[in-house]
């Protein structure tokens, strides 16, 4: 996990008592991002040898998609640009999201084979802010090919990847494509995300 | 007149307790813990010798209902903790309870032995077989009294019907059948039938993408055979009749509350969600209990319940903390007096609350042992929400919220309760005669 990301609840809940915390666009962002890192967070953490409860899964999955939805209507701010989850970056939340309940599914119910997630296309043309890096970075080493994962998120993998075949070759050169999990899978994911972004 | 609630000492139990259940006739309390074990009180008859003694529940039967298993297929563990218990109405002098876990539901009939049978031809007192040859004369074997020994015994196993966790069971007034809950489905059985069940409702969505709300709880109605109800994760309450349609995934009736724009936050969703559901003993009311409150719904109006009592509101402005730390998604249960005149649930810091309907009070009680000396009466407790704290007044901030009271249970008849905090079972009785 890397360090620095997640912060403290006694410091968001000082700052929301206090209303220390600043509730212009800004600060509202930062909390919904906070909230955001969180949910992702307990996503991850309900991976265990127990089946994960559903009801507490989908709460948590209805909270997620609530924040997403809340981040992207949000308007940019006119100050420093805030780490912002729109475009791909957006995308590629939607298709964690959605493939966890379906992980979950195959996990849970032997009769349902694995589906591919379909890549629903994200806005193409709308001018991208810079993506938060040390987030990106996060949520690239949790949720693709990060060792501990790898049963569940391999499907996201994949998906990330293929959702522009306009930029990716058909045929792959071999040292292109890493073991999932390795230091080299995250560092061409991450760059990836800053290509697509910029 | 107020009742004056007395501790009763219960030694410590081996393991979380995860449910607690009288019987009908309240003669019978049982616990269910994490460890699968299922522990049975007695309450003791009146002795006029020991006048102090009326009605105090010792330990009847322990036995092991459940273990923990292993998928293999899914590679998934089995938790063997007891989700629920329920008694099925007494027929004869044993007692029969259903107690499930996460996915298989049990019959266990308990039953008292008080003889045995002695002047056995083939073996003798050690249970040594004789040698038939040197048997010359034959005898009737007897029945000597011996000392009482509680017996439990599986009788039927009801299992591989559910492929999500197992949250409710109910027993039909038919005393026939009964129904299980799970996350996504609902399953009727006939208590003789194991291998077989009815799949009553399914909400589970073609594409487990879309699926956004999960059954939470599930109850039969007290006197209707064909009616129940489920609640949902959504903080929206089902009531269907058997008798309309085989699969009842449409309902007879819909309950649900409007949502109060005014408080609307990133959690009201999750807050909104119902843990329980309970039908009034009366059969025309019924309760659900979500995070922050429980709600008295009439049958007959579907729009908005006719009563909300607030559980621990102080918690509203503590959502983010309780996310963080996941007791938002703690589940608590409730319960009715025999009567109808109280509810009663859980809250945190081993807190319980008490709403009397009828005369518009509420009262914050603690189960804790330092607190208490068995036979005192318990103390009404306050939680200060801000400003200076009074005298025994407890601030929000030091509230423990390890110590969460979710299971608690109402004799059928008199004023006695059963509240469990952690492995600690509670019961008070109403001191006023």
């Amino acid at each position: 996990m890397v360090g620095g990301l997640k912060r403290k609840h006694s410091d968001l809940e000082e700052e929301e008592e206090d209303e220390k915390w600043d509730w212009g666009p800004a600060g509202l962002r930062s909390y919904q991002q906070a909230l955001l890192r969180i949910s992702l967070d307990k996503v991850q953490r309900s991976l265990g040898p127990r089946a994960p409860s559903l009801r507490r899964h989908v709460l948590i999955h209805n909270t997620l998609q609530q924040l997403q939805a809340a981040l992207c209507l949000a308007p940019a701010p006119a100050l420093p640009p805030e780490p912002l989850f729109l475009g791909e970056e957006d995308f590629s939340l939607s298709a964690t999201i959605g493939s966890i309940l379906r992980e979950l599914e195959t996990s849970m119910d032997e009769t349902e084979p694995p589906q591919n997630p379909v890549a629903p296309p994200g806005p193409q043309n709308e001018v991208l802010p810079q993506p938060d890096p040390v987030f990106l970075e996060a949520l690239s080493s949790r949720y693709l090919g990060d060792s501990g994962l790898d049963d569940f998120f391999l499907d996201i993998d994949t998906s990330a990847v293929e959702k522009e075949p306009a930029l990716a070759p058909p045929e792959p050169p071999h040292n292109l494509f890493c073991a999932p999990g390795s230091w080299e899978w995250n560092e061409l994911d991450h760059i990836m995300e800053i290509i697509l972004g910029s | 007149m107020q009742p004056l609630w007395s501790q009763q000492a219960v030694p410590r139990a081996a393991d979380i307790i995860s449910t607690v259940e009288f019987n009908h006739s309240g003669d019978l309390l049982a616990t269910g813990d994490k460890g699968g074990r299922v522990v049975i009180f007695q309450r003791e008859q009146e002795n006029k010798s020991r006048p102090h003694s009326r009605g105090e529940y010792n330990v009847y039967s322990t036995f092991q209902s459940h273990e923990p298993e292993f998928d293999y297929l899914k590679s998934l563990e089995i938790e063997e903790k007891i989700n629920k218990i329920r008694w099925l109405p007494q027929q004869n002098a044993a007692h029969f309870l259903l107690s499930t876990n996460d996915k298989t539901i049990k019959l266990w009939k308990i039953s008292e032995r008080d003889k045995r049978a002695e002047g056995y031809n083939l073996k003798d007192e050690d249970g040594r077989l004789r040698d038939p040859f040197r048997i010359t004369a034959l005898r009737v074997p007897i029945l000597k009294p011996m000392d009482l020994m509680v017996e439990a015994s599986p009788r039927r196993i009801f299992a591989n019907a559910h492929t999500y966790h197992i949250n409710s069971i109910s027993v039909n007034s038919d005393h026939e059948t009964y129904l299980s809950a799970d996350d996504l489905r609902i399953n009727l059985w006939h208590l003789e039938i194991t291998d077989r069940s009815f799949n009553i409702v399914d909400i589970k969505p073609a594409n487990m993408e879309e699926l956004t709300e999960v059954i939470t709880a599930a109850e039969f109605h007290p006197h209707q055979c064909n009616v129940f109800v489920y609640s949902s994760s959504k903080g929206t309450i089902r009531l269907c009749d058997m008798r309309s349609s085989a699969l009842c995934d449409r309902h007879s009736k819909f309950f649900e509350e409007p949502e109060d724009p005014s408080s609307r936050s990133f959690f009201s969703e999750i807050i909104s969600s119902i843990s329980d559901v309970k039908f009034s003993h009366s059969g025309r009311y019924m309760m659900t209990r979500d995070y922050l409150s429980v709600k008295v719904w009439d049958l007959n109006m579907e729009s908005r319940p006719v009563e909300t009592h607030q559980v621990h509101e102080y918690l509203r402005s503590k959502l983010c903390s309780l996310y963080e730390n996941d007791c938002i998604f703690d589940k608590f249960e409730c319960c009715w007096s025999g009567s109808d005149s109280a509810i009663m649930t859980g809250s945190y810091n081993n807190f319980f609350r008490m709403f009397d309907r009828n005369a518009r009070r509420d009262v914050t009680l603690e189960a804790s042992r330092e607190n208490s000396k068995p036979r005192a009466s318990l103390k009404p407790r306050k939680v200060c929400t801000g400003g200076k704290r009074k005298k025994d007044e407890i601030s929000v901030d030091s509230l423990d919220f390890n110590k969460k009271i979710l299971h608690t249970a109402w004799h059928p008849a008199e004023n006695i309760i059963a509240v469990a905090a952690t492995n600690n079972l509670y019961i008070f009785q109403d001191k006023v005669n």
